[in-house]
């Protein structure tokens, strides 16, 4: 029997299949360890896990026998099994076994991917094709995105190839954006459009704030009183909106605070501006918080948050609920107008909107008294310029992309009576002519000349494909795009119209849809790509591709260097934001919107401040290279005003994220206590030990557990306030084909039990029902409350190997223990995002070696990115 | 129609070498400092360049009577070989699109003010212009009312009508329809024409 071991083992080494063995033709050291340690719970009778190891050969051609063979050498190796309670074997008889098997699985897994590279073909995702034509033409707030079907995900990302399918939608919507990024980036006129500054104030006609003003919800105020030319609703509200318009009492220059927050009806819009010319623009505004009393115009509580937001106009625009994004949030100070400006790149009928967003939702619309009997925290807001756009240089960079340094000209249609006039957008038509800015037409058709168009052409083409295709073009490549300019010419269209036909196909090609990665060792160009995808979701810059045209990007102190520059460069954010958002499903923050009555202090500006939290602290752990125990334990957290009284934390003042040192009885610090992660693994209602527990083996310790048997029903949540979670879950886990699962899933769940739906700190469940009255505590005297005050909560448990801990204090100390499982989770998360294909069984050695080097260094986050990325698994397809 | 021409007709006077007047009786005159609004809207009324350059001036407004004087050129293009009625349209159109609509014209009032009956209403929560305009116009709308005042200072509308078209109830009715709460005691009371 020895010599048929050593025989498969030399099979393996020389690079043989291993063919599939039945139960009794596995080699004597695994049939041994079976039998002496394994069997007396796997055997066919008791088929423990439902697993009968004694019936079981290795078909490791077979993926579902490969997969369980993986997952037994796994916990033998890692000392899970044989369990605790039993003896352990002894070294002479795990080593053999192990080796075998190490060796055995390893070729299977080469014979498996063999030829194809870690990474199948892949094609961009949404975010990094929008990433991509937005650096590739310079229109940094182009929207593509929603023009694309969705990315599915695949190992925890949508960056990997098994998720990355394409159809016929995806070809028909590739033609259609690129078509619009080739309408945005070429110019179609000699002079850029002219720079217009509107001066808007929250009451412009057409606004909701005008009607808000007359019932009460806001004031008009000037030299922070109320303007005695409109008074504030007082007894009788403002009435007939119309005969106020008409009269001018919206076009004034006076100041408008404001007492409601957003909601379902309401919505404040600065109607102004209303972009007819994509591009950037110039935003200031001026901004204040002051407490408003009966009339009296007072020093507010602190500083108030104002949320800016481009508002994306739908149908004719009129009217609220258009659909919109965070600019961000800003400091309104008490008494203090406080200017704020911010540059940004605005679409077609864009427009700026705003939101009280720290003020809890009143309304006094129906108060008796309105605005005169009202007591409250209000921001104003003096007025808001937007200015634009902003164009450095005419034509534009998006244009010279493709034309160079081509002199535009009108284009007579008498002079060329067989060509065609190139495409034209009529913006005039598909602006909605909302705002006070105004068209600035241009007469005649202006477009691109060229006096030698083929040459032209090949010239041009000979700069723009390699960027576009991220690598160099071949002169046979390009001649064929030349040719289709060179056809196009012939049909009859203008030298713009025949390029941008070229340009068009390569947009729509695989050279630019598809990562191009050459089998094993990555060449230069795709290293560069795979860096800047990683790192910035995009194509790589002109110094990348000149260091890969040098061919000096693999050099290990090069490549260094360039991810510093990288991760300094402000593309990064993109990294802060994409890796996080799926490696911790912060993508998934507003899949649930909290039960009102349970959680009525939750507020979209809680929510968006929760994840700003998170991508705070992952770009904090990546700059300061702090160790990787900080993901589950610190000393440190990364707030706002709103997060920190979330908290209970005191001293935090404004909207702005900044590091804030924890008090030694806090229990938060580390991914696992942030209110983001938190609310993505509750249901909106209540909370689960399961799904929490899942989350932290699957996404912090890369211990992925077994998804649950079909058979079995989900625990419901009970929000009468009778059973607590705990209680439920006994009873599945006094299950005997639950409980070894639950055993190791549960734990971390339990402890996290001191945290609510949306982070909040509890020792005792919210009931709807039972319980008793519930304090206010922390929520905004403006929030009425109904909730109760149910059982108390359990943040007891136990891990599976025996620790245990009474809350999650105690738990993040254990898992900090255990730094090389939190390096190497990290690091096979990384290579999974990075790559594009989950991590191998026969990677385990290389992202050993990761582990070890960035271990011995200190174990910094910046350290181990860096280590991976020098790493063979990053440099091979 | 008869009346009207003949009332349209003595309205129009030469007032100097190529340029004629008309009178009319203006409505959103609801408080003085319209007079102002009314000069700064309305004091040239110019149309469109092309086709209709000629121009009408506001030559004088008197808001006690309501009246309010025009003058145009009438050997220029709208108003050159233009029928009576066509110049007062055209006037019209004019005023109501530089003043959105606020004000108005009418043919001056064939009633003397003794055969006017005023009739005066307190109201209550005008707190502003807007909210004055839209009890005005609530009012100034029902057939009948020859012109009205609104003083949201004082609580107080009050309108100059002709008894054979329009009552009180009318206008009272109008106002609650607009939102507009009335002050019922005091409205009884203070229902007495004040001196003009």
């Amino acid at each position: 029997m020895r010599h048929l071991e050593s025989a498969l083992v030399a099979s393996v080494l020389l690079g043989v299949l291993v063919p599939a063995l039945t139960a009794a033709e596995l080699p004597l050291s695994v049939r041994d360890l079976i039998s002496n340690r394994c069997a007396d719970c796997h055997d066919a009778e008791t088929k423990k896990g439902n697993l009968d190891l004694t019936a079981h050969g290795a078909d490791f051609s077979n993926a579902e026998s490969f997969a369980r063979w993986v997952k037994i050498y796994e916990r033998v190796e890692a000392g899970e099994m044989p369990p605790k309670k039993k003896a352990r074997p002894t070294a002479e008889e795990l080593k053999p076994a192990l080796a075998w098997l190490k060796l055995t699985l390893t070729a299977a897994d080469d014979a498996r991917l063999a030829g194809t590279g870690r990474t199948a073909l892949r094609r961009l995702t949404r975010v990094e094709y929008e990433n991509t034509m937005r650096d590739l033409f310079d229109l940094p707030g182009i929207a593509l995105q929603g023009l694309l079907p969705p990315d599915g995900t695949a190992h925890g990302f949508d960056k990997n190839s098994d998720a990355l399918s394409i159809s016929h939608v995806n070809l028909s919507k590739y033609v259609e954006a690129a078509d619009h990024t080739l309408d945005l980036a070429i110019a179609t006129r000699p002079e850029a459009p002219r720079v217009q500054k509107v001066r808007s104030s929250l009451l412009c006609r057409g606004g909701q704030a005008p009607s808000l003003t007359m019932q009460g919800d806001g004031v008009v105020l000037r030299e922070m009183k109320p303007d005695p030319a409109y008074p504030p609703a007082g007894a009788q509200k403002h009435e007939d909106q119309g005969a106020h318009e008409a009269m001018g009492m919206f076009e004034t220059e006076s100041s408008v605070g404001i007492f409601r927050r957003e909601d379902e009806s309401v919505n404040y819009y600065f109607r102004g501006h209303t972009t007819i010319y994509p591009g950037r623009y110039r935003v200031r505004t001026s901004l204040w918080a002051f407490q408003w009393d009966k009339g009296q115009v007072l020093p507010a509580r602190g500083t108030e948050a104002m949320r800016l937001a481009a508002v994306q106009l739908t149908a004719d625009g009129r009217g609220g609920q258009h659909p919109n994004y965070t600019l961000g949030y800003y400091d309104a100070p008490s008494l203090k107008p406080t200017e704020h400006e911010l540059e940004v790149w605005l679409n077609e009928n864009e427009m700026i909107g705003c939101d009280v967003a720290s003020l809890a939702p009143v309304a006094n619309y129906s108060r008796k008294g309105h605005a005169m009997a009202f007591t409250g925290p209000a921001i104003a807001v003096d007025w808001i310029d937007v200015e634009g756009p902003l164009n450095d240089v005419w034509p534009p960079r998006s244009h010279r992309v493709m034309f160079g340094e081509l002199p535009l000209g009108e284009f007579f249609a008498k002079d060329h009576p067989e060509v065609h006039a190139p495409r034209r957008i009529n913006l005039e038509k598909l602006w909605l002519r909302l705002g006070k800015n105004e068209l600035d037409p241009v007469t005649g058709i202006w477009t691109v000349h060229s006096e030698q168009p083929l040459a032209d052409a090949d010239k041009l083409l000979a700069k723009f494909l390699p960027k576009a295709f991220r690598r160099p073009v071949t002169d046979e490549l390009r001649k064929r795009y030349v040719a289709l300019v060179e056809a196009r010419l012939k049909s009859g269209d203008c030298f713009e119209s025949a390029m941008r036909w070229a340009c068009r196909a390569a947009l729509c090609s695989p050279d630019f849809l598809y990562h191009y990665e050459p089998v094993a060792k990555l060449d230069d160009f795709a290293l560069a790509n795979r860096l800047s995808y990683f790192l910035w979701n995009s194509l790589p810059d002109e110094q990348l591709t000149k260091l890969a045209s040098a061919g000096t990007l693999h050099d290990a102190k090069t490549l260094r260097a360039e991810v510093e520059r990288m991760l300094a460069d402000k593309k990064s954010a993109r990294f802060i934001e994409d890796f996080p958002g799926q490696w911790l499903k912060l993508r998934l923050i507003a899949a649930n919107d909290p039960d009102k009555k349970l959680y009525p202090e939750f507020s979209p500006y809680l929510q968006d401040s929760m994840v700003a939290e998170t991508r705070a602290y992952f770009r904090e752990l990546i700059e300061k290279n702090l160790d990787v125990t900080n993901l589950v334990q610190s000393d440190f957290a990364m707030l706002n005003e709103k997060l920190a009284v979330h908290y209970g934390i005191e001293g935090v003042s404004g909207p702005a994220i900044r590091r804030v040192k924890l008090p030694r009885d806090c229990l938060r610090g580390g991914l696992l206590t942030q209110a983001s992660v938190l609310k993505i693994t509750a249901n909106g209602t209540t909370t689960s030990p399961v799904p929490r527990g899942a989350f932290v083996m699957d996404r912090i310790l890369g211990r992925p557990p077994e998804p649950p048997p079909s058979s079995v029903p989900a625990v419901e949540p009970d929000v009468r306030g009778t059973v607590t979670i705990r209680e439920q879950l006994a009873k599945h886990r006094n299950d005997p084909s639950c409980a070894g699962c639950h055993a190791k899933i549960d734990p971390p769940g339990f402890a996290l039990e001191n945290f609510d739906v949306i982070g909040g700190f509890r020792t005792r469940y919210r009931s709807l029902e039972n319980g008793d009255p519930a304090p206010r505590g922390k929520i905004d005297p403006f929030i009425s409350i109904s909730f109760k005050l149910g059982p108390p909560v359990d943040a007891t448990g136990e891990m599976p190997d025996g620790r245990a801990f009474k809350d999650v204090r105690e738990l993040q100390t254990q898992l900090s223990a255990d730094r090389r499982a939190l390096l190497k989770n990290l690091a096979r998360q990384w290579l999974t995002y990075a790559t594009g294909r989950e991590i191998a069984f026969r990677d385990s050695d290389a992202v050993n070696a990761i582990v070890d080097a960035a271990d011995k260094y200190g174990g910094g986050l910046r350290t181990l990115l860096h280590d991976v990325i020098q790493s063979p698994l990053f440099q091979t397809r | 129609m008869k009346t009207f021409l003949l009332i349209l007709l003595l309205m129009i006077r030469v007032a100097s070498a190529g340029e004629a007047t008309l009178q009319f009786r203006i409505t959103g005159l609801f408080q003085p400092d319209r007079i102002e609004d009314l000069r700064r809207q309305a004091g040239t009324l110019r149309g469109n360049e092309k086709d209709s350059p000629g121009e009408v001036r506001l030559t004088d407004v008197n808001y006690e009577t309501s009246v309010a004087t025009f003058a145009y050129d009438p050997d220029v293009k709208p108003f050159k070989g233009a029928k009576a009625d066509k110049v007062v349209e055209c006037i019209g159109n004019l005023l109501r699109g530089a003043t959105k609509n606020t004000f108005n014209i009418f043919p001056v009032s064939a009633l003397t003010p003794e055969q006017q009956k005023s009739e005066r209403i307190a109201v209550a929560g005008l707190d502003c212009k807007g909210c004055a305009y839209g009890a005005y116009r609530a009012i100034a709308a029902i057939d009948g009312v020859e012109r009205a005042r609104v003083d949201f200072k004082e609580g107080r509308v009050t309108a100059w009508i002709d008894p054979a078209k329009t009552n009180r109830d009318a206008l009272v009715a109008a106002l609650k329809k607009a939102h507009v709460e009335l002050v019922e005691a005091d409205a009884a009371a203070t229902n007495k024409l004040p001196k003009q």
